[in-house]
């Protein structure tokens, strides 16, 4: 390749905007007011507790949390008094106020107290579970592992506290597979002795312990947990008797810092009697990030780089989270930007508070490029690009959103995206009905629900019930289906709870196989083409192993417990016995209703249209994985619910926003930014749709030939997304940018790698189309177009924009210098189809 | 079932390879891949263009109706590069050797509707069947002018039936279409040679309206239509075990609309002739073409094989007198028909049926079933079930989801039951009956579901039969219940009929198979050789007699002798697959093999056509012969050198 090629490479790099002027504060700024958070409380019972911050409004538009800067005290210390730690406490019965100042400023707070001679009962659910979870005994990494730690195993964040309570106080060694203790039962507690407990011996370090002390002696939690077995070690019958933790909540949720600055949290638990009780130093904190944010034992969190993480709160069966953003310099005059719908609402506003400044509105090139690949898979033809961008009317991408969600393209590309998502594979045949319901859904504008309710539900030999066939031509395995359609239409990850309590979330493995039991009864006629799926009451028939052929059913027992897990939901909701006729049917209205199903499949959608999801990875939902904008994610569920799953109306919605629409150049203020959508991501093209984007820009199309006993040839011109059996046509280019082959559930991380790289140096693909006759330069040279034309046009074509004055004579230049003007033309078409910009969607 | 099978023999002169020394490689049997067209409508004469193998020879065409007559005019030989598969599983490329024989074929117009069948005949012996069409619609072919992108579709008229060929892998064939407003039309894609021995591939069938699209004002866009695209009529029927591919759409807008034609993986070559079938379609379809096929033998099976257990056979009135009439009758004095009876009557030992006085059946003697009992709604619950006595033939539609059709019979201690059903409009794999049998506290006592292990030997699999057997134990009241397998799927369509009656000890399948297990359609003998050939008998019922078998009408100078063999093939004696069978003795018979040994001596004339040499099969019980039954029809050639290429006409 010659100089052309060398000069393209480098300016057909992602183009990235110069830095933009943003007025950043440059002086101190003012403290305008303070306020107290919350601004007023009702306290019930004896000692409820909340903890109170002050807040100062300064000038550089900033809120800073000055509490330990303050004088604070109460009006009436004969109802409340202020703890230590800056809780105010109930006394006695009454009202009065906590009042604050800070730099000349001052506010209050209303305080009522009721109930005053009414104790919170002790719990152990709540305040010996809240202790262990504080102190780490009960986190993944110890006894709340998998299998515990040194045969004693706890409950992750103490959310089964009956199972705690049943090892501690009747001992035993953990094992995973079965239920049974593993040696002798021994207490961990001494009733007789209670100083003696292995439950205090172990964490204050009497006695060698590998997780060293977690628990010193004197200390209020050592003393609680001494007073609970002094006391005979008992456990509530439900929450504290009738008393249940309903919520714990931190305040902020979300908030902006400075690089070094601080903000405290406050954290309160809400029982079930409206009591609330302060509990930020009774809970155990963690940061998602350190190199954003460290947070305290105390809950203090500090700023540590510029960025954005969210820092976990967990205590006994209970976990929250709170986003800070940590910014350099706060910015003085924040602009005015336009927004377009709720999703601009949700994102502007965060940005706002942010202190981070969205790029300017994407150009139409860059608009109509992104957009036809987003929802077409398929690059705009030039004459469409020149049309497009020589309009004036103001509406024009809203009709092009219309006219693209309306055209065959839009049907092509997401039948091929959800045949990924739904695993369209197996039998030819098979695949021939199973994608054809795919197509058909989408070309219909099926209702999501009505497809999710069709596949999980799915019977007789239509195509959607080959997703129970496509593993082996039998049903899958119980642990795997569940696991699938919960990551696939819920968004979350039960895999691990078929095994064990997930280590990392809520999930249980009473639930993992209370769903299982859904799908127990799955099973199949016939080995040949006509399979038929159907639920058989006495279920599937079970390998018999070796030798044996006694006929035996699948059941759904619990792998610890071994007892039959009747169908059960989420919510420990078993299902009736008459309503047990059609099992998945059932299953599919409760999944297909429940909160979980808009948000998964919102989520994915925005990942799709952004290159990140709202929660990242798309399908991965759990505690210590939180949504960056969570008011977002339940806004877009909410609408796409209410819009009646409609595919295209959440598609549209999302692209029409101004949000979607920002351009990919970042400005100086933005540029680090990765999590608030406040510029466009450059995202990799999927292998499909940039094989078909190199065809379409060659003007070569791609030959696909079967392979095996069935050997055929996909027709001349078919696109790589609209491969039926993609199994079937084996192709290096796919293979190397790494089509999925949907043995699993389907997740393209799009990552580069070097056999990529050598592909567009050696590869057919990149090389022998470039000149191939008919391709788009051997048509151009054919009817006398000039290099002018000839540039403008693999512009257009390849990347939707015009030239820049700059590229087009530099390289116009650079082509009449080469001694063959149609090797020129050849080098430079590679070097579009190999540059970054060519290759990723921005 | 018309079987008057009449043969034509039509030599030409053209033959100019008649007169040469066979050569080894002539001797191989003749094998016919492909024609082109299909077929043809009643009343028409028109060229037909058939590629095979080992066709150097060919002189005449043996067709299984004498409606057709066709005569050979043209061989053609051909070297072809092909792609051969090898050991490790690649490809690789040879050349071969094909012959194309181009007939004049005329279809009489008394020629029924359905797929005949046609075989070329040479002196190396009878080929192979191909499926000849026959259609009522008008026929055209396609454009000799490229067809193969949406811009050059071809225009047809309807109703018609164009006869294509998808050349070459990949390639798509595109006809165009103008409609009224409100026009309702079917369209279908038959094959008959994309499965056979040379190529494989399945149909594909779309509809376009040629709108454009905001990226590509050529782009056509695809119609949404009512896809009954499926497998043909019994999944392993003989003229076709592809794809069907059978659209149905109303046009709400008149104008101009294409349908494409294609393979689904993209297949493609001489051999995938196609016919493009688009006709009116009724404003009111029920849904239940399933069962109506085109393609369809129209004359039945032409080798006459007993089929006793196929959703789609016919249960009638004199079903019982058929499976009488393949047994021995023996009734006890005084009592002319014991099948007939209540069943605390018919209960008794089974061999109290086996008198000394056996006689053959007469099927006029009161052996008729009782009209068929329609189910009348609400019978989805015992208490609601209507009370039959047996022999009892009920008729029921699995209307709505969920629908559940339930019987009241009694049977008695020891009493032997038959439980046949038939699928008269919708077969499996979309109508899925389910019939299960549970006495007074709903236990199970039989289905028609068959458990088995099999694939790679540790999967239970399972599959519905449409006759399965049973014997109670205990004297009662049970209840037959009819569904579908899936508790969702119902239509209008999904009609049974189902046969409860009284066990009839009587010979099942006859049949001579080849070591795989297929039935023989016809043998090459040559003069001098002999051949084994594999009968294999099924006894139903408890049928445990003898069975006499005997070759009839076999040509001068070959014999038919009986043999004692070392070598038996294990597979033509299997039944069912493999370990864990479940109650495989309720759904298939045990299966008996007989060898008989064909030789022709070396005196023996060739014949100038096949001849139709009959199986017959005669029970024998307690001493007592049963009447002769032909069971099976074999088209015997003697193949020699000095076959005369003449024109002649043979009759049976």
């Amino acid at each position: 390749m010659g100089a052309v090629v060398t000069v393209l490479i480098l300016s057909l790099g992602h183009r990235e905007a110069g830095s933009e002027d943003v007025r950043l504060n440059s002086g101190e700024p003012e403290l305008l007011s303070i306020r107290l958070e919350p601004e007023a409380v009702e306290l019930q019972g004896a000692g409820a507790t909340r903890r109170f911050l002050v807040l100062g409004a300064f000038s550089d538009g900033l809120q800073r949390e000055v509490t330990s800067a303050s004088r604070l005290w109460i009006a009436d210390p004969s109802i409340a008094r202020l703890g230590a730690l800056g809780q105010v406490v109930s006394v006695s019965s009454g009202r009065t106020e906590l009042r604050a100042e800070f730099g000349g400023r001052a506010a209050q707070a209303g305080i009522l107290t009721s109930g005053a001679e009414r104790r919170r009962p002790f719990s152990f659910s709540w305040d010996i579970g809240g202790i262990l979870t504080k102190r780490g005994c009960n986190g993944s990494n110890c006894h709340g592992g998998v299998k515990g730690r040194g045969g004693f195993r706890l409950s992750s964040d103490a959310t089964h506290p009956a199972e705690d309570y049943q090892w501690i106080v009747r001992g035993g060694g953990y094992q995973v597979l079965t239920a049974e203790a593993l040696g002798p039962r021994q207490s961990r507690i001494d009733l007789d002795r209670p100083e003696e407990s292995l439950l205090l011996q172990k964490p204050s370090f009497k006695v060698a312990h590998g997780g060293g002390e977690r628990l010193a002696v004197g200390t209020a939690d050592y003393e609680a947990v001494l007073n609970w077995v002094s006391r005979g070690a008992g456990f509530e019958g439900n929450g504290q008797g009738g008393l249940e933790v309903e919520r714990v909540e931190v305040f902020p949720s979300e908030a902006v810092i400075e690089e070094k600055g601080t903000h405290r949290l406050a954290v309160t638990a809400y029982f079930s009697d409206g009591r609330q009780e302060d509990i930020t130093g009774q809970v155990r904190y963690e940061s998602l990030n350190e190199e954003v944010v460290r947070v305290g034992e105390e809950g203090l969190v500090e700023g540590v780089g510029k960025g954005e993480a969210a820092v976990m709160i967990r205590t006994a069966g209970r976990a929250a989270e709170a986003r800070f953003g940590v910014i350099g310099k706060a910015i003085e005059e924040y602009p005015e930007v336009p927004r377009r719908n709720f999703i601009d609402e949700e994102v502007f506003g965060k940005l706002r508070r942010f202190h981070l400044i969205p790029s300017e509105l994407s150009e139409d090139g860059e608009f109509i490029r992104r957009v036809c690949l987003d929802l077409t898979g398929t690059l705009p033809p030039p004459e469409r690009v020149r049309e497009f961008l020589d309009s004036r009317e103001e509406d024009k991408r809203e009709k092009l959103i219309d006219a693209l969600l309306e055209s065959p393209e839009y049907v092509d590309y997401w039948t091929f995206r959800f045949a990924d998502l739904f695993r369209v594979k197996g039998h030819y045949r098979w695949v021939h009905v199973y994608w054809e319901w795919v197509r058909k859904s989408l070309a219909g504008n099926k209702s999501y629900d009505q497809m999710a309710r069709e596949s999980i539900a799915a019977q007789g030999y239509d195509g959607p019930s080959r997703i129970y066939l496509i593993d082996n031509n039998k049903p899958p395995a119980l642990e795997r289906v569940v696991a699938e359609q919960f990551r696939v239409f819920m968004g979350r990850r039960m895999d691990c709870a078929q095994c064990h309590n997930h280590p990392y979330d809520r999930w249980t493995q009473d639930q993992f196989w209370g769903l299982a039991a859904f799908y127990r009864r799955v099973t199949n006629t016939d080995w040949a083409f006509d399979n038929v799926v159907f639920d058989d009451p006495d279920g599937h028939e079970v390998n018999f192993g070796e030798g044996g052929s006694t006929l035996s059913f699948r059941e759904n027992r619990h792998p610890r417990t071994r007892q039959l897990v009747p169908p059960t939901f989420l919510d420990g909701r078993v299902l009736p016995g008459r309503d047990r006729r059609d099992l998945r049917r059932e299953l599919a209205t409760w999944m297909t209703t429940h909160p979980y199903f808009a948000q998964a499949m919102v989520n994915r959608m925005w990942g799709h249209f952004f290159g990140r999801g709202i929660v990242e990875p798309v399908d991965d939902f759990r505690l210590g994985n939180p949504p960056t904008h969570p008011n977002l994610l339940n806004r877009l569920a909410r609408d796409f619910q209410e819009h009646g799953y409609d595919l295209k109306h959440l598609m549209r919605r999302i692209v029409s926003s101004r949000t979607y629409q920002l351009g990919s150049r970042p400005n100086a203020n933005n540029r680090g930014d990765r999590l608030n959508y406040s510029h466009a991501y450059p995202r990799p093209l999927e292998a499909e749709v940039l094989l078909d984007a190199i065809s379409t820009v060659t003007g070569v199309p791609e030959l696909y030939k079967a392979e095996g006993m069935l050997s055929g040839t996909a027709p001349p011109g078919t696109r790589a997304i609209n491969l039926k059996f993609p199994a079937s046509y084996a192709n290096r280019f796919l293979e190397v940018f790494e089509r999925p082959k949907r043995d699993v559930v389907v997740a393209r991380d799009g990552k580069v790698n070097l056999m990529q790289a050598l592909h567009m140096t050696v590869s057919p693909t990149y090389n022998e189309k470039l000149g191939k006759k008919g391709g788009r330069i051997d048509r151009m040279l054919q009817r006398g177009a000039s290099n002018r034309e000839i540039v403008e046009e693999l512009y257009l074509a390849a990347l939707s924009r015009f030239p820049s004055e700059e590229e087009q004579a530099g390289l116009e230049s650079l082509i009449q210098e080469q001694p063959s003007r149609r090797e020129a033309l050849e080098d430079l078409l590679w070097a579009v189809i190999c540059s970054r910009e060519f290759a990723s969607n921005h | 079932m018309r079987l008057s099978l009449r043969a034509f023999l039509v030599g030409s002169l053209i033959l100019a390879a008649s007169g040469n020394p066979v050569s080894a490689k002539e001797k191989a049997d003749p094998q016919v891949n492909s024609l082109f067209p299909l077929g043809g409508q009643p009343g028409t004469s028109f060229e037909v263009r058939i590629r095979g193998e080992n066709l150097g020879g060919v002189h005449g065409v043996w067709f299984d109706c004498d409606a057709l007559e066709a005569e050979v005019r043209k061989i053609e030989k051909t070297v072809e590069e092909v792609d051969v598969v090898q050991q490790a599983g690649t490809t690789a490329k040879d050349t071969k050797e094909f012959h194309h024989v181009v007939l004049r074929l005329h279809v009489d117009h008394r020629a029924a509707v359905g797929a005949h069948t046609l075989r070329l005949v040479s002196r190396q012996g009878l080929s192979n069947p191909l499926s000849l069409l026959v259609n009522p619609e008008p026929q055209i072919h396609e454009s000799e002018q490229s067809i193969n992108s949406p811009s050059s579709a071809q225009p047809i008229e309807f109703p018609v039936v164009v006869n294509g060929r998808l050349g070459r892998p990949g390639e798509l064939d595109y006809y165009a279409f103008e409609v009224a407003e409100g026009e309702h039309l079917r369209f279908e894609v038959l094959t008959s040679t994309f499965v056979n021995a040379t190529v494989a591939g399945d149909p594909q069938l779309i509809l376009y309206e040629p709108t454009g699209s905001w990226f590509d004002p050529q782009r056509i866009k695809r119609l949404e239509v009512r896809d009954e695209t499926g497998p043909g009529p019994g999944t392993h029927q003989w003229v076709t075990s592809h794809f069907l591919p059978r659209l149905i759409r109303r046009f709400d807008r008149k104008g101009r609309y294409l349908a494409e034609v294609g393979t689904l993986e993209g297949q493609g070559g001489p051999d995938y002739s196609y016919q493009l079938r688009v006709v009116p379609a009724p404003a009111r379809d029920s849904g239940a073409s399933h069962r109506r096929f085109p393609g369809e033998p129209a004359h039945g099976s032409s080798a006459l094989v007993w089929q006793e257990r196929d959703f789609s056979r016919r249960i009638d009135r004199d079903h019982l007198s058929r499976l009488w009439s393949r047994s021995i009758r023996v009734p006890e004095a005084g009592q002319e028909d014991k099948t007939a009876m209540g069943a605390e009557d018919a209960a008794r030992p089974e061999k109290s049926n086996r008198s000394p006085l056996a006689e053959t059946i007469d099927p006029s003697k009161n052996l008729r079933l009782p009209s068929p009992t329609r189910e009348e709604e609400p019978n989805d619950r015992a208490s609601r079930a209507a009370e039959l006595s047996l022999p009892m033939t009920v008729e029921g539609t699995i209307q709505h989801p969920g629908d559940v059709d339930i019987f009241r019979f009694k049977a008695g201690s020891g009493q032997a039951l038959a439980f046949e059903i038939e699928t008269p409009e919708t077969v499996p794999p979309f109508f899925n009956p389910h019939l299960m049998v549970v006495d007074g506290t709903g236990t199970e006592l039989v289905s028609n579901v068959y458990r088995e292990v099999a694939g790679v030997g540790d999967d239970w699999i399972k599959s519905i039969k449409a006759k399965t057997v049973y014997t109670f134990e205990q004297k009662g009241e049970y209840f037959l219940q009819i569904r579908d397998l899936t508790t969702r799927r119902a239509a209008p369509h999904f009609r049974y009929r189902v046969l409860v009656r009284p066990q009839v000890p009587h010979l099942g399948e006859v049949a001579v198979k080849t070591g795989r297990g297929e039935v023989v359609d016809h043998i090459n003998l040559r003069s001098g050789e002999t051949r084994k050939l594999s009968v294999v008998t099924e006894p139903e019922e408890g049928f445990d007699g003898e069975i006499a078998l005997t070759l009839e009408n076999l040509p001068a100078g070959v014999q038919a002798l009986a043999a004692a063999t070392t070598t038996v093939n294990p597979r033509l004696l299997e039944t069912g697959n493999g370990r864990g069978a479940m109650h495989k003795e309720r759904f298939f018979p045990p299966r008996h093999l007989a060898t008989i040994v064909l030789v022709a001596g070396r005196d023996a004339p060739p014949t100038p056509m096949p001849q139709r040499v009959r199986l017959t099969a005669r029970p024998i019980v307690d001493g007592k012969i049963g009447k002769a039954l032909a069971v099976q029809e074999i088209l015997l050639m003697i193949c020699g050198p000095e076959t005369e290429p003449a024109r002649v006409a043979a009759r049976n």
